[in-house]
């Protein structure tokens, strides 16, 4: 073992070589300071990453089951599917990875720095916090109070609560590093510094949202911004929080678990760099072929294809650190798990950058493909790591030997067998979906014009992946009951005596020689604000085009706000979760406009506070669901019977039903005055004073909705949910296409031509006098 | 040559070329650093988790208990 190493403090040294040889020597002006590193807190971390993991997979398994099994757990509106999709990402993110970092951090942050912990009050400020803001997104989630944005979906005061606790963690860290004993900051450190600093900034900066109740707000940004905004911090957050925090780890937990340094010390300070500078610009990967200008997605493209090198650089440096110690893999169930999670997180991180190519990209966006990518990284990368820690830390911090070996092993192979399960039947859906959807006949019309033929397809590939998910649980579930036994048979060290010499005085000036980098190493805050510069450098070169160059998102003057119902529709949409299944962007590929109608334009959303184009394709894409001619046009009195039952308009339909959007006075017509106040202070051009009358014209607007509900013999009232949606749903996609009709026969005078276009059975969009709304905004409805 | 360059690029190419250049003149920084570092300073580093000062047993790779 390597004696204590300090760095000297002598001005005399002149080379870096010198300098460094002296660096070994223990000075004997240093007193040894006993101390003691904390362990409590990572074993509550511990526990809380055990118990949000098993809760967030089996909400996971639920969702699963409930695509194969539409009505499982029936028609309990707080667990139907749109409302429990996000609560299974926030969990296994937030609560699952998120308590995963926390416990890795504060007992590896501890040790390097050879000092205990900055701050006992804020260490468990921010534990406490942290639980209490899961606890608030299992409850609210779950209520339908939610932004729509992916990972961002709680609203703004849990926002604000994650900020607070989030800078609580910050100051933990850093005044942890001020406060150390060893000089030098190891890898694993920077990449803690970089999470901590980058993640701030993208929640911040996505979580700009003007509240319009106490649960409830708009985003400051709309349309293409909100769309670049949102996958900046989208993608991001997989990065910052899924990825460098767990790359820091790795550097600390393989080595310790080998007992042998990393592979090469030189390639992760060069990975270190180049990852965090490049993986901010790959956010636009999410949306290409959307309405996203070019260059942002050709930006978006180039670098995540460049991102392959410093991931890679990763991998390769955690796997080689087992470079001829391959015979200690063999026995250890902890580096069996590190050396799967190393090669799941090289396989996303080179499936990832294949997927941002847009040849590659226009197969595999909106499928399964892209969830099956997910979960190599969530279930492979994060979650083996995270148990590979633990039965690593669990056994070390009681003091005692892993309960069962065997098991452990076993719930290696199972877990094993959970990915494979759950990754491969979905990307044979993935390519099932492309395939069927992009299919034409001899005559050129779609092979399979009903989006619910691609589906039932692959129903029998879902059964498989919640199978595949029910593996990785029993594993789990193996790992809880071999960690409860080591426990019960070892005796918990709370405080791990240690001993090193104390840090005497600033870091020594710049010697004679001497590079920048190992400048930087001593000086953590210099380190801290580098790599914020450096992360804010991709983000600004995205975001600023798109916020003030207008010739980026062309205006379309045919483009008009959302009316109060329709806004209020649009809400319930929100509420409901519908774009965790439906997407509303036309891609510009004849396969598509064949299916959905004319390509979705940018002009189009800026008044969508959020953007709702959606990243999956459970059900057909809405963009153009409510123009009349189109393809995707059904009347209000199909969505009416669908929305009550799917099954009933669609055999075979794997949509939840919403019966609890027929109630009764379920319509919210309390909030509109403000929503329509918000709306215009973001910027969305209601006439000044339109609140006064907003909600009247609400209800007259869903009066003439629920009597030609009522006319066609269904039982519907004007106060109900339904008619709001059923209202916002027959806006999508009608304004750029107002004026146009489409001639049944070849126009031959014009006289005779008007004839030919009066007398088709559905009249043009927006004609109808009685039932265009009499108020300055005259948004046509399509009516039957 | 350049100010033909500059004059007909719009305002996003340059903003991502600067970006690139500047980054990169980092990067070749950073790989000058990392191939001037020392090994002893790179031993040093390196070792840093397998010498965490602590003094409690258990310090070691985890053993394979029996099943």
């Amino acid at each position: 073992m390597m004696t204590p190493h300090q760095p000297s403090e002598s001005s005399l040294m002149t080379t870096s070589d010198a300098s460094a040889a002296a660096s070994h020597a223990v000075p004997s002006d240093r007193p040894v300071e006993t101390f003691a590193y904390d362990n409590k807190i990572v074993l509550a971390f511990a526990y809380a990453t055990i118990l949000w993991g098993l809760v967030g997979m089996l909400v996971g398994l639920i969702i699963a089951i409930k695509l194969v099994a539409p009505d499982f757990l029936g028609f309990i509106p707080e667990l139907s599917y749109g409302r429990l999709r996000p609560l299974h990402t926030n969990a296994v993110i937030f609560a699952f990875v998120g308590n995963g970092i926390f416990m890795g951090v504060y007992y590896s942050l501890q040790r390097l720095l050879k000092t205990r912990l900055w701050h006992n009050g804020l260490t468990w400020f921010h534990f406490w916090g942290w639980q209490m803001i899961i606890v608030s997104a299992a409850l609210t989630l779950p209520l339908g109070l939610t932004t729509s944005k992916e990972y961002a979906e709680l609203e703004w005061p849990i926002d604000i609560a994650i900020a607070v606790i989030w800078l609580a963690f910050g100051a933990n860290l850093i005044g942890t590093i001020l406060k150390r004993r060893e000089r030098h900051l190891y890898v694993a450190i920077w990449f803690y510094i970089a999470t901590f600093v980058t993640v701030t900034v993208l929640h911040v900066v996505n979580s700009m949202e003007l509240p319009v109740g106490l649960f409830k707000s708009y985003p400051v940004y709309a349309g293409v911004q909100d769309a670049l905004v949102q996958w900046w911090y989208g993608h991001n957050a997989v990065a910052f929080f899924l990825t460098t925090p767990y790359l820091g780890l790795m550097y600390y937990f393989i080595p310790k678990a080998a007992n042998r340094p990393v592979y090469s010390y030189r390639l992760s300070i060069i990975h270190f760099w180049a990852l965090i500078f490049i993986y901010i610009w790959a956010g636009p990967h999410h949306l290409l072929y959307t309405a996203l200008p070019d260059w942002a997605q050709s930006l978006g493209t180039v670098f995540s294809l460049m991102l392959i090198a410093p991931s890679w650089g990763g991998m390769l440096n955690g796997l080689l650190t087992l470079r001829g110690a391959w015979d200690k893999v063999r026995d250890s169930a902890t580096l069996k798990f590190m050396v799967v999670a190393v090669t799941a997180y090289g396989m996303s991180t080179f499936e990832g950058p294949m997927m941002s190519l847009k040849s590659v990209n226009a197969v595999t966006h909106y499928t399964d493909w892209t969830i099956a990518h997910v979960h190599i990284g969530a279930l492979g990368w994060n979650g083996f790591l995270t148990f590979g820690i633990l039965y690593w830390l669990i056994p070390r911090m009681f003091q005692t030997k892993l309960y069962s070996d065997k098991w452990a092993n076993a719930h290696f192979w199972m877990g094993t067998l959970g990915i494979a399960f759950y990754a491969i039947p979905l990307y044979w859906a993935g390519f099932t979906q492309h395939f069927m959807w992009k299919e034409f006949t001899a005559d050129g019309f779609l092979a399979y014009p009903n989006f619910l033929e691609t589906v039932t397809q692959i129903i029998p590939m879902y059964t498989l992946r919640a199978v595949g998910g029910g593996l990785y649980i029993v594993g789990m579930l193996m790992m809880i009951w071999n960690l409860v036994k080591t426990i019960r048979a070892g005796s918990f060290l709370a405080n791990e005596e240690a001993s090193a010499p104390a840090l005497i005085g600033p870091p020594a000036p710049a010697r004679e020689g001497e590079n920048w980098h190992r400048w930087i190493e001593r000086r953590p805050i210099q380190m801290v604000l580098a790599s914020t510069v450096l992360i804010l450098i991709g983000g600004l070169v995205e975001f600023i085009p798109t916020a003030t160059i207008k010739s980026n998102i062309p205006t379309l003057a045919s483009v008009m706000p959302y009316t109060p119902l329709e806004l209020q529709g649009r809400d319930v949409y929100i509420s409901e979760g519908c774009n965790n299944c439906h997407s509303q962007m036309i891609r510009p590929f004849r396969w598509e406009t064949e299916r959905y109608g004319e390509y979705s334009k940018a002009g189009e959303f800026v008044y969508d506070h959020p953007f709702l184009w959606g990243s999956k394709r459970t059900g057909p894409d809405l963009a153009r669901s409510g123009y009349v001619n189109g393809k995707m046009y059904k009347p209000d009195s199909w969505h009416y019977n669908h929305m009550y039952e799917p099954r009933s308009t669609s055999p075979g339909s794997i949509m939840p039903a919403y019966p609890w959007m027929y109630k009764a006075g379920s319509l919210d017509t309390v909030s509109t005055a403000a929503k329509i106040k918000a709306m215009r202070k973001l910027g969305v051009p209601y006439p000044e004073g339109y609140e006064a009358i907003a909600a009247a014209d609400l209800r007259k607007q869903a009066q003439q909705i629920a009597k030609g509900l009522q006319d066609s013999g269904l039982e519907a009232s004007p106060n109900m949910d339904i008619i709001a949606l059923i209202a916002y749903l027959q806006r999508l996609g009608v304004d750029i296409l107002k004026d146009r009709e489409v001639p049944t026969a070849p126009a031959v005078a014009p006289a005779a031509a008007t004839a030919v276009t009066t007398a088709v059975a559905t009249p043009a969009p927006g004609t109808s006098p009685e039932t265009t709304p009499a108020d300055s905004l005259s948004a046509p409805l399509a009516q039957p | 040559m350049y100010k033909e360059i500059l004059r007909t690029m719009n305002t996003e190419a340059f903003m991502a070329s600067l970006a690139l250049i500047v980054f990169f003149a980092f990067f070749l920084l950073v790989l000058v650093d990392v191939w001037r570092k020392s090994r002893e300073e790179v031993e040093h580093l390196e070792h840093l988790p397998l010498d965490g000062g602590e003094t409690a047993p258990g310090t070691e790779a985890a053993p394979s208990a029996k099943a």
